[in-house]
């Protein structure tokens, strides 16, 4: 193992391979360490969505767009493995007129943020996607969002990475973070210390444990999500479809609200306590659909907060169950033969934690949640803090500081 | 295929019957850099089938060991989900259809 | 007739009588009801059961005892059926499986 390093990476996910590969296009000596295998948590859990759809303005619609700019180079170009990138488009699918009414203003707030968003009528939806149920009374339609395989695109930044000189290292545990002076200076594993100057934590779900280690709180929590997997069958579905989170009993204006998942933070201290889900199970489930490259298709999801646990349970298989057979019918008689459940990184205000902190040299880069629609261009803006001094966009909005009270750094 | 089959030729014997992985492409998959059954899983494939990995895994770990020099024990499967055994999605939604996950919205 | 056992030495003789008809790629064969469908097959001597997705190439029973998913057949338009833990029943129709098979009302 490598004993010193310009930058030490914390984290083996999305977001931590991304940033490896554009960090070692600036220098040989990146170290990437990882406790699992590359990709085996959230990254390795998800419905691989990179949409532009459903972006929030600020943040969110700059990162994706441009992660969605540099997917196209790096399939093209750089990727050595067939990540499974397709460009179907994506459709969220209504059931109830409050959803296509809340849909029609949100149409507009998106179109006005240049998003190709269209909203379809039944019979247009059911065009584009035949097995859609006819109980749907419209769907939201981006021809530009594009899905792929989550777990092969985590590899294929991985080995990015090491071609260019990145030194990446699995089955390898963070145990403690040296700092001193209020900066940082060695990493030290269950392989061996590493000195560095530059520590970036990418650690997802476990970012909180990390920022730990300095002394630093970081309120990234780990928001359970339940899918199953069914067998392979011919070709039934061309693109992940996606229902609202949106209640039977909501008013319109919470319906409208139900479109988006960030939340302005500009006003106000943002808690960082410990969350939960308020609401019944119904409330929060969401439906997805996702078509893969094999013939299998993915469900989901529900939402929890309890902790690390990640067993499926039968209620709430059931539910997804239920949900993705509403959606399209065909599916009822097809086997599902596994389940399992990964951690979302969620933050109380939907925006991630990206850049610097109270601790010179310790810098955070997690809490996505979207990190498939960020991760190229996070890893890119990475690079540029670190070896530019260009400051993260919407420093405002991502930067920790926001948690501490005050929106200004120290 | 006779005993003391040339190398090249036990490449090609499929491990993962399911998924139709070959023994070189499980092999490869540990060269670059998967260590783990989970990691050989994901980069090939081997063990998502139908099967769901009931007559891969222990070949896969055997050749995990042989070329890692890591212990079986060490080699643990990815954890048991359910369903144990296929199941048809509408019998699995019986539940789901009673507490209102058809008529969410 | 020729693989099945007539007279086990634990069972003792096969006492079975009624075969029922079923259909398999088209073309009628006999089985006993109840007895799993792989059974009724290679009785008859069918041993290619399907035929891979990738490469195409032949499987029959393997495990023999519902785990190992290799003797899949389409069964009465439903793909991916373990012929070797599945029942006979009177006029079924079953089809060797090409690859991921073809759903009877295409999963519709």
């Amino acid at each position: 193992m490598k004993t010193s390093a310009d930058v030490v990476i914390i984290g083996g996910g999305i977001i931590g391979c991304a940033a490896a590969y554009f960090l070692a296009k600036r220098t040989h000596n990146v170290v990437l360490l990882e406790r699992k295998g590359i990709g085996s948590e959230a990254s390795g859990a998800n419905y691989g969505m990179v949409w532009e759809q459903p972006r929030q303005p600020g943040y969110d619609l700059v990162m994706a767009r441009r992660s969605l700019e540099l997917y196209n180079r790096l399939v093209n170009e750089v990727f050595d493995i067939d990540i499974e990138y397709e460009k179907k488009g994506g459709m969220t699918v209504f059931f109830t007129e409050l959803e296509r009414k809340a849909a029609e203003v949100v149409l507009h707030s998106r179109q006005n943020q240049g998003i190709p968003l269209q909203l379809l009528d039944t019979s247009k939806a059911r065009e584009l996607e035949p097995a859609l149920s006819e109980e749907i009374v419209g769907a939201f339609y981006c021809p530009e969002d594009t899905q792929l395989n989550p777990m092969l695109t985590t590899m294929a930044f991985a080995r990015a990475a090491q071609r260019k000189g990145a030194a990446i290292y699995t089955g390898t545990e963070v145990h403690s973070i040296k700092v001193s002076n209020q900066s940082v200076s060695s990493v030290v594993t269950n392989g061996g210390e590493i000195k560095t100057e530059v520590v970036i934590n990418a650690a997802g779900s476990w970012a909180s444990q990390i920022g730990e280690m300095v002394g630093l709180k970081i309120p990234v929590y780990p928001n359970k999500l339940q899918s199953f997997v069914t067998e392979q069958i011919p070709h039934l579905l061309s693109r992940v479809i996606m229902g609202t989170q949106i209640a039977k009993d909501s008013t319109f204006e919470e319906a409208v609200q139900g479109f988006s998942y960030t939340r302005d933070s500009s006003a106000g201290e943002l808690s960082t306590e410990e969350p939960s889900h308020q609401g019944t199970l119904v409330d929060n489930s969401m439906m997805f659909v996702k078509p893969t490259v094999s013939g299998n298709i993915v469900c989901g999801t529900t939402f929890e907060f309890v902790g690390y646990d990640r067993s499926t349970s039968y209620e709430r298989l059931s539910l997804i169950a239920a949900m993705a057979k509403r959606a399209v019918p065909a599916l009822k008689n097809i086997q599902v033969i596994r389940s399992w459940a990964g951690f979302d990184p969620w933050t109380v205000d939907g925006v991630p934690i990206v850049g610097e902190t109270e601790v010179k040299g310790f810098i955070v880069a997690a809490g996505h949640g979207t990190a498939m629609s960020h991760a190229p261009a996070t890893g890119e803006a990475l690079a540029d803090l670190i070896f530019d001094g260009k400051p993260i966009p919407f420093t405002k909005q991502t930067n920790i500081a926001r948690f501490r009270g005050s929106n200004r750094l120290r | 295929m006779e005993r003391g089959a040339q190398m090249n030729e036990r490449q090609d014997i499929i491990i993962c019957r399911c998924e139709e992985v070959t023994c070189k492409t499980i092999e490869n998959a540990i060269e670059n850099g998967c260590d783990m059954l989970d990691s050989v899983k994901r980069s090939t494939r081997a063990g998502m089938g139908l099967c769901q990995g009931r007559t891969c895994q222990p070949l896969v770990a055997r050749i995990l060991r042989d070329k890692t020099g890591k212990p079986l024990e060490e080699l643990t499967p990815p954890p048991f989900r359910p369903p144990f055994r296929p199941i048809r999605l509408d019998l699995l939604a019986q539940e789901g259809y009673r507490i209102g996950g058809e008529n969410k919205a | 007739m020729g693989l099945r056992i007539e007279n086990h030495p634990i069972l003792g003789k096969d006492l079975r009588k009624d075969m029922v008809s079923i259909e398999v790629d088209g073309k009628a064969i006999l089985g006993y009801e109840g007895e799993p469908i792989a059974a009724a097959l290679i009785a008859s001597g069918i041993k290619v059961l399907r035929k891979t997705s990738r490469i195409g190439e032949p499987r029959s029973i393997f495990c023999a005892r519902g785990v190992c998913t290799d003797c899949v057949m389409t069964v009465n338009g439903t793909p991916n059926i373990r012929t070797c833990v599945t029942p006979v029943e009177k006029g079924m129709k079953i089809e060797t499986q090409e690859g991921l098979g073809k759903w009877k009302e295409e999963p519709k």
